[in-house]
């Protein structure tokens, strides 16, 4: 086990080494360059803007840049900010990934809570009213645009009953709002998903043997089918994990979130490399780590499963 | 006893009604202080730096801190800030400044920061934004602590809107600190101090109690980013915010603009919404192509269905809430078959497929550039593209994201042929100031549009060095007649823009007085919040 996780942790250097290569290059292939979008629409010389770009290091062969910042990076060292002229870009990151974390927690938590068991209870309650509801809601959450959503629960909930905060982090309350929004997909997929795969535990040889020896059905349900559904449910859960940063870009432009994905398109726009450069390298990261969680969950959930 | 009763209280109510309107009148001042102000922006802060103070909501910051000799007030009209007065004999310019004014740190303000902040602008190693303001400047002197004399290269009638763009910093605090520290920690002489700035979440700015007209009434303004438009909206008409700094969407501001809730500010922009058009494309060569263009667009059509009246069909490239406007000059109405007489007569004859060619063997297809989500200019463009294909004339539509499209817009202006036409919104004139040679003539940091008409040049060189304001008019009214005639973009319309303050911010300007470009924070050291 502890051969297979050093292993796991050398391949992922790797891929994130490959990732920060990427990132570069597509980052520098795109036309445009910061300080025209910073100054293109101003007085400014082309001189001036030489300079600027000088100052920035911009001026410096592809090769030169990507070894000064991959060299940097890997001391812990992104550099600074060309939009928001000189901040850290670890500052500037750090201070957000508390607000992007927490919210996504909470509606990774959320739709969980509400999918597993909707999923459990459709499959076994198999065309029953609860059933087509939950399916009937499933579908309908799923096709929903999630900033549409976002904007409908504002009027609702902002607009017309005056409950909730419409931007920011004000309060406890102002959570509510992208939180649904965020569930609202993971929920419907992971329901989906959930029934389909209790449904398929069902019909195998060792439910009907489990009924057959007179197991209760309750206990067939709770110690096998669910056991055995839980494997692919749970890489469901790591894999829509990685879906987490495109969900959250649109949710925080909706409610002016001050958090990650904001940033992070927000600094695309601006060809802020520095700042685009150590999002996604961080969002590399935390993917192969949680991948690696994911494939290190599976001991404990199947004892079927181990590494040597 | 009785009487010595009624004695006392005949004092007591006298007492009451000599002191009582007194402490009344004491407790509503004292009301006015404490609160708040919430303005939404639809960007983040990024340079909160009198040297680089381009964007939109860095400009509610940056002008709250720091104050100018002089500044342009709601109704465009110069008015002094830390100056005294001013003379002017020609090359040379004599500024009187205020005494005892404080910078937040409780320095005083003198000529010194005056010397240091232009200086420090005209230096090219600090490739501040506001260079081209200062440029003029031949030398700056010191003639006492509160006394300078500026001495420009020739005579420069635009130098009083230079000297209100640009905002004082302390020299002895400012010296001290690179320009990214400074970014972050802003200091100068006006009705706010920097509190805090978190990235992405708001920017905080705190009374300053020493303020020289005295500490405003609201404690503090908290300048938020909230990207997305009808999020904004929404803040707005929920009471979460008191105002935005950017106007919202027509429909939205359609919608609020009856209610009760708001202060509403509506005028002109000086912007014209316009069709950039690149001359280096040989097909915009003609004088006659450019006006079939403009008979072959519905201007009306644009202002009234897409715009639902927010907006005046344009004219020339200046405002006509500006009083340079010339309205005496060559009008285009929509007249589809003119622009089809035109076009023929300047070789073009229609192809099988009812685009014309020429004499080549050229279609005539050109496309225009977009910024990616930019919804509002998008429907234009498909609307104005279906009335040029009317007259054989194809434009196709090309969206990119604005790195891009800003890269392909400035390579015009370098010479470079990279776009036919961009539909975008600009101000060409220096806010009130009505010179526009940077766009106009050849070499022009802006003249992205190869434009180079040289009697236009010689009228737009003609107004920055007359300071006579009635030869100055004349020198613009010639260059909108030729403007007009000549068609050097497209120019469709000037937007209206609508801005609104929540009604329980009491002290706000009067709407009727004021003209544009409003901004609704530049003057909130008057402003107060009423407590219910």
């Amino acid at each position: 086990m502890r051969s297979y996780i050093i292993k796991r942790l050398f391949q992922s250097l790797i891929v994130v080494w490959l990732v920060s290569i990427v990132i570069f290059t597509t980052m520098h292939l795109t036309p445009g360059d910061p300080v025209t979008i910073l100054l293109g629409q101003r007085d400014v010389s082309a001189e001036q803007m030489d300079k600027i770009r000088a100052k920035w290091g911009l001026d410096q062969p592809i090769v030169k840049q990507y070894l000064v910042w991959a060299g940097n990076a890997f001391q812990g060292d992104f550099g600074k900010s060309i939009a928001y002229n000189g901040v850290s870009v670890i500052d500037l990151v750090l201070h957000r990934v508390p607000n992007t974390a927490l919210l996504n927690l909470y509606a990774f938590v959320l739709a969980i809570i509400i999918a597993i068991p909707a999923g459990i209870f459709s499959a076994v309650r198999q065309y029953s009213f609860f059933d087509y509801a939950t399916s009937g809601f499933a579908i309908f959450a799923m096709s929903l645009p999630n900033f549409w959503l976002g904007l409908m629960l504002l009027i609702v909930f902002s607009v017309w009953l005056g409950w909730l905060p419409t931007f920011g982090i004000q309060s406890w309350k102002s959570y509510i709002l992208p939180c649904i929004s965020l569930a609202a997909m993971n929920a419907a997929i992971l329901t989906r998903f959930t029934r389909s795969k209790m449904l398929e535990e069902q019909k195998q040889d060792y439910v009907k043997t489990a009924r057959s020896k007179g197991v209760m059905e309750k206990n067939v349900i709770r110690k096998h089918v669910i056991r055995n559904a839980a494997i692919p449910i749970v890489t469901l859960i790591g894999y829509r994990f990685a879906y987490i940063l495109s969900g959250t870009v649109v949710i925080e432009m909706v409610f002016a979130w001050p958090g990650v994905g904001r940033l992070l398109v927000e600094s695309i726009f601006r060809r802020d490399y520095l700042v685009v450069q150590a999002i996604t390298l961080v969002a590399a990261i935390i993917i192969v780590v949680v991948n690696l969680i994911t494939d290190i969950s599976y001991t404990f959930i199947d004892p079927r499963v181990h590494y040597d | 006893m009785k009487n010595l009763k009624s004695i006392f209280l005949a004092c007591f109510v006298l007492c009451i009604f000599s002191i009582g309107p007194g402490t009344v009148q004491a407790a509503e001042d004292e009301s006015k202080y404490g609160g708040t102000y919430i303005l939404a922006s639809h960007g983040d802060a990024t340079y909160l730096n009198p040297f680089f103070p381009g964007r939109n909501s860095d400009q509610n910051i940056i002008f709250n801190i720091h104050e100018p000799l002089y500044r342009l007030n709601a109704s465009y009209e110069l008015e002094p800030v830390l100056a005294e007065k001013y003379e002017v004999s020609g090359r040379s310019w004599i500024f009187h400044l205020k005494k005892g004014v404080l910078f937040h740190d409780g320095e005083e303000f003198t000529a010194e920061d005056v010397k240091y902040t232009y200086e420090w602008a005209m230096d090219p190693e600090n490739g501040a934004e506001t260079k081209s303001n200062m440029s003029r400047i031949e030398s700056i002197e010191i003639i006492d602590d509160y006394t300078v004399k500026i001495t420009t290269k020739e005579t420069y009638a635009p130098f009083m809107t230079s000297i209100a763009n640009h905002r004082i910093v302390p020299k002895h605090y400012h010296e001290q600190m690179s320009a990214e520290e400074y970014n972050l920690h802003p200091m100068g002489t006006g009705p706010y101090k920097f509190k805090e700035w978190v990235p992405g979440d708001h920017v905080t700015l705190e009374a300053f109690a020493d303020y020289r007209q005295g500490r405003p009434y609201i404690d503090y303004l908290k300048m938020v980013p909230i990207p997305e438009p009808s999020a904004t909206a929404i803040s707005l008409e929920t009471g979460n915010i008191h105002s935005s700094d950017w106007p919202l969407k027509p429909e939205d501001t359609l919608r609020v603009i009856d209610s009760e809730k708001f202060h509403v500010y509506r005028g002109q922009s000086l912007a014209v919404n316009h069709y950039l058009m690149n001359h280096l494309n040989p097909f915009f060569q003609d004088k006659r192509v450019r006006q079939a263009m403009m008979y072959a667009l519905s201007r009306e059509a644009t202002v009234n269905h897409l715009m639902k009246g927010l907006a005046a069909v344009a004219h020339t490239n200046i405002s006509p809430s500006l009083p340079w406007y010339e309205d005496d000059v060559k009008k285009y109405s929509y007249d589809p078959e003119k622009a089809k007489q035109l076009l023929a007569a300047a070789g073009w004859t229609p192809g099988p497929d009812g685009i014309l060619v020429n004499a080549d063997g050229e279609r005539f297809e050109i496309t225009c550039e977009l910024l990616m989500g930019d919804q509002l200019r998008g429907s234009q463009a498909e609307m104005d593209s279906q009335m040029l294909k009317q007259v054989g004339i194809e434009m196709k539509l090309n969206y990119s994201e604005m790195g891009v499209w800003v890269e392909k817009m400035v390579s015009g202006a370098r010479g470079e042929w990279n776009y036919d036409l961009a539909l975008m919104n600009w101000t060409f004139s220096r806010q009130t100031d009505p010179d526009s040679s940077e766009y106009f003539t050849p070499g022009g940091s802006n003249n992205w549009i190869n434009w180079d008409d040289p009697e236009m040049t010689k009228l737009l060189e003609k107004g920055i060095t007359t300071t006579d304001p009635d030869k100055r008019y004349e020198a613009y009214s010639q260059a909108q007649k030729i403007f007009a005639e000549e068609v050097p973009f497209l120019y469709i319309q000037f937007w209206d823009n609508v801005h609104f303050i929540a009604k329980e911010v009491k002290g706000v300007p009067d709407p009727s007085t004021v003209t544009w470009p409003f901004k609704p924070v530049h003057d909130i050291k008057d402003y107060w919040i009423a407590k219910d």
